[in-house]
């Protein structure tokens, strides 16, 4: 109970439609990422849980701490949260030192200093400028910021790069990344972007309609639900993998995972670090025995768990697990067929490429 | 005699009057119309839109009507008047602070709908993002709210000033005009008037010209210092 | 193909203009062959004119239509050629300064009612009462702008209760704001009109040798169109019959003409 933010909402829409109407328990730690199509109810979820909106039917828990319940409900200034809006939302009437110094007047006792904030950030360069003269990056940094200053035990985010250009993403991204790993806040972080979801989430909820359609660990839910953004159409999975080798002579890294090991690329990585790898359905091709003359490097046994089709009809998805991980490979129907694929079937998943997002 | 200054003593003593009157009653109705154009702009309420009508009635209503149910209703038995025997002050009526009661309704639309209009402008999500900053409501309402709104208070603050200075019919009802209490400046040019003195009226009238257009000038400088304010950003 | 549309435009818009103008002829045309007599009148004296006018038609007049206004305002629409056959002014002052500028019938000029100050309202003892000026606020109308307001201010004056009483005064701007001041209870008393009286109304009328006359004046325009007929009504207001009704409202009759 105390380790779950427990959050139960009920908004109705109409006399017959729902805005809203979930029932979650979500954890303390790490990153949740609440993902779904445009519309799905994410932002009133997490505005549900600012107190920026009321549903009038509903319960709050925050560890042990009641935020709603009843006709009892702590307004949005008295929960130690903060938001970071999807789009620029720094006060226009200050500065960027003022606009941090905003949230530092008000924050908790034991938050982080202004000069640590500012070097995770790198805002010096910054301080004095007015929000207009900030490039749409720069603000989303300053916002960011703004909310970690107020020392926050919940951190919310709406999605904060949906705004910007790929470029201004690319530039965003490492900070957030770098947020994610090392601050213990938990963060509830609102996307529709499986790249995202996928560089920075550690648990998943999949809403669609205003409701909850399945919630779990994001590798899990990369392969139950088959996850794809608007942008990005292809499914893919998920490893979290440690560097174990590194081979100087040919420039390669030796990854374990759970279930095995991958050569990838060396880039400058420390032995025992940890990355995380995104392999995209369309990337992994199978042969029922091991070839001893392909070009990838990558060729690992595995064993079909399931398969079903796509819409469209020509592809299907097979789900393979390679010990306790798993992995989708996307296929022909005819390539099934010819190779007379079945659940069960033990046979060899030949890695295309391997992306490491971080 | 008039020779000497542009002014006689009479029509000096309504300049000021009159200046007095509309400083006394800006400052009043910037206090009384902030939050009167806040709860305009957020409530829900039913009572919202009746409000809003009362308010800018004055707009449409010749200022003689207002004045008229002014003079009833700071009579005796007038609402107004039992107020003030009530509480034991002098009554309304032909005083200085009778006229500042009537400006103030009379004033009321020409100061809160620029308020209004600002504070729409400014929307919800700034005061949102301060409220998931831990500031409660009125920390909000002055650290974000009002500066975000400072070209609006300049309006209201100009145009109800200007307003003030210009009323004729409401003062001319309620006024009595006593000099150096109620006789101000419009009141004094209608006199000299009547009375076919035109040359005392021309140097009022084109004193009140002359103020009322430095106004506006000074709303339009004021204005575009705001616009520029407007473009950071929201 | 601008320039075309545009005067086609003018075009219709002449032709409408002309029809309606040829309309508005007809309805005024068509009333009567003769225009109605035109009688400005002081707002003070409207009531009294209606009756008059009522006893005029009732004598086989033509009925004359009413033009009310402030004696100042309609001075002034009469300086710049309003389409009046008659001026029944509140003061002696414009009927004198209209007929100085030549704009009046000669020897037109005549006095067709004095008015009459009271004090309002007035109990059993009301001249002691009014001396002893015990008031809080003590209407009358501004005196340099009406009659009645420099009648007021004489008899304040005579009384003594001016200059002390000073900063008791509230001054309407014509006795008709004098009237509603009291009326509102906004003043405890005043000087006004007895032709203001309602019955039931218990007011005292100041004697009136405390005061110069309140004469009000009458004359018959130099640019009317129907100058018989004006100097018929104008023997009607000197007749008998008039004085009677002008007297009932509240005046007193000119002597000595």
């Amino acid at each position: 109970m105390s380790e779950h933010i427990h959050a139960r909402f009920c908004l109705p829409f109409s006399k017959s439609d729902f805005q809203l109407d979930v029932d979650l328990r979500l954890p303390r730690q790490g990153v949740t990422a609440i993902f779904g199509p445009s519309g799905s109810g994410k932002t009133t979820l997490l505005r549900c849980i600012a107190g920026l909106q009321h549903s009038p039917v509903g319960e709050l828990y925050f560890g042990g701490d009641c935020w709603q319940r009843g006709r009892h409900r702590v307004p949005c200034h008295r929960r130690p949260i903060a938001y970071v809006f999807q789009e620029a939302s720094l006060f226009p009437h200050l500065n960027v030192a003022q606009n941090l110094r905003y949230a530092l007047r008000r924050a908790a006792a034991d938050g982080p200093s202004l000069a640590e904030v500012c070097e995770l950030l790198a805002l010096d360069a910054l301080m004095e400028r007015r929000p207009d003269r900030l490039s749409g990056g720069e603000r989303q940094r300053v916002a960011i910021a703004r909310a970690l200053l107020i020392a926050p035990r919940l951190l919310l985010m709406d999605e904060p790069l949906s705004g910007l250009d790929p470029a201004r993403k690319a530039e965003i991204l490492p900070f957030l990344e770098q947020l994610c790993r090392q601050s213990n806040i938990p963060i509830l972080y609102v996307s529709h972007s499986v790249d995202e979801v996928c560089r920075l989430a550690d648990h998943l909820v999949v809403m669609n309609d205003g409701r909850v359609i399945d919630q779990g660990p994001l590798e899990k839910m990369l392969i139950d639900r088959h996850l794809s953004s608007d942008s990005d159409s292809d499914v893919s999975a998920l490893l979290r993998a440690e560097v174990e080798e590194i081979d100087t002579q040919w420039q390669l890294a030796r990854l374990a995972f759970d279930g095995g090991h991958l050569w990838v690329r060396s880039n400058g990585e420390s032995i025992g670090s940890e990355l995380r790898l995104r392999i995209r359905a369309q990337d992994i091709s199978i042969t029922l025995s091991a070839p001893s003359d392909s070009s990838i490097l990558n060729i690992l046994p595995s064993s079909i768990v399931a398969i079903s089709d796509e819409p469209g009809g020509a592809m299907q998805l097979l789900q393979l697990a390679i010990g306790n991980s798993q992995l989708l490979a996307r296929l022909t129907r005819r390539s099934v067929h010819q190779l007379g694929l079945r659940v069960g079937m033990p046979v060899y998943a030949q890695l295309k490429s391997v992306a490491i997002i971080r | 005699m008039s020779t000497a200054a542009f002014l006689d003593a009479a029509d000096l003593n309504a300049l000021w009057l009159t200046i007095k009157l509309a400083g006394v009653v800006v400052a009043l109705l910037l206090v009384i119309s902030t939050p009167l154009a806040w709860w305009l702009c957020r409530s829900r309420s039913r009572w919202r839109r009746p409000v809003a009508a009362v308010i800018t009635l004055p707009l449409v209503l010749p200022p003689t009507v207002l004045g008229f149910y002014l003079l009833l209703a700071m009579g005796p038995t007038g609402p107004l008047g039992r107020l003030t025997t009530a509480l034991g002050v002098d009554s309304l009526a032909f005083s200085f602070s009778g006229l500042v009661v009537g400006s103030l309704f009379y004033s009321l639309p020409f100061v809160v709908q620029p308020l209004q209009n600002a504070m729409e402008a400014v929307g919800q999500r700034p005061l949102e993002v301060a409220a998931t900053l831990r500031a409660g409501p009125i920390d909000r309402f002055f650290t974000v709210l009002l500066p975000l709104c400072r070209s609006g208070l300049i309006s209201a603050a100009v145009l109800g000033f200007a307003h003030t200075l210009g009323e004729f019919g409401v003062v001319l009802m309620i006024g009595g005009n006593i000099p150096g209490e109620t006789q101000v400046l419009s009141v004094q040019l209608y006199e000299h008037v009547e009375a076919l003195d035109y040359d005392r009226a021309h140097r009022l009238a084109a004193l009140m010209l002359l103020i009322s257009f430095a106004t506006m000038l000074l709303l339009q400088w004021l204005r575009r210092d705001g616009r520029s304010q407007k473009v950071l950003g929201f | 193909m601008r320039l075309l549309t545009i005067s086609r435009f003018t075009h219709i818009f002449n032709c409408s203009l002309a029809r309606l103008c040829g309309v508005a002829l007809f309805l005024l045309s068509s009333g009567s062959t003769a225009e109605p007599l035109r009688v400005s009148v002081a707002s003070n004296f409207a009531d009294t004119m209606r009756d008059l006018i009522n006893h005029y038609v009732a004598a086989g007049g033509a009925r004359p239509e009413l033009v009310i206004g402030s004696s100042g305002k309609l001075y002034a629409q009469i300086v710049q050629g309003a389409p009046f056959d008659l001026f029944f002014s509140a003061d002696v002052a414009r009927p004198k300064a209209l007929e100085d500028a030549g704009l009046t019938v000669v020897g037109s000029r005549r006095s067709y009612a004095l008015g009459q100050l009271v004090l309002w309202p007035a109990a059993e003892n009301a001249e002691p009462q009014l001396r002893s000026f015990r008031y809080r606020r003590f209407a009358i109308a501004n005196p340099r702008l009406a009659p009645y307001g420099r009648a007021a201010m004489a008899v304040l004056e005579k009384l003594v209760v001016v200059p002390a009483g000073r900063s008791q005064l509230v001054f309407g701007e014509n006795i008709a704001q004098a009237y509603q001041f009291v009326y509102s209870g906004n003043a405890d008393a005043g000087l006004v009109a007895q032709s203001q009286m309602q019955p039931g109304d218990d007011y005292w009328i100041i004697p009136s040798d405390w005061y110069p006359a309140i004469e009000q004046q009458a004359v018959i325009l130099q640019n009317s169109r129907e100058l018989a007929a004006a100097k018929e009504f104008m023997a009607f207001i000197d007749s008998d019959a008039a004085a009677a009704v002008i007297v009932a409202a509240g005046y007193r009759q000119p002597t000595g003409q």
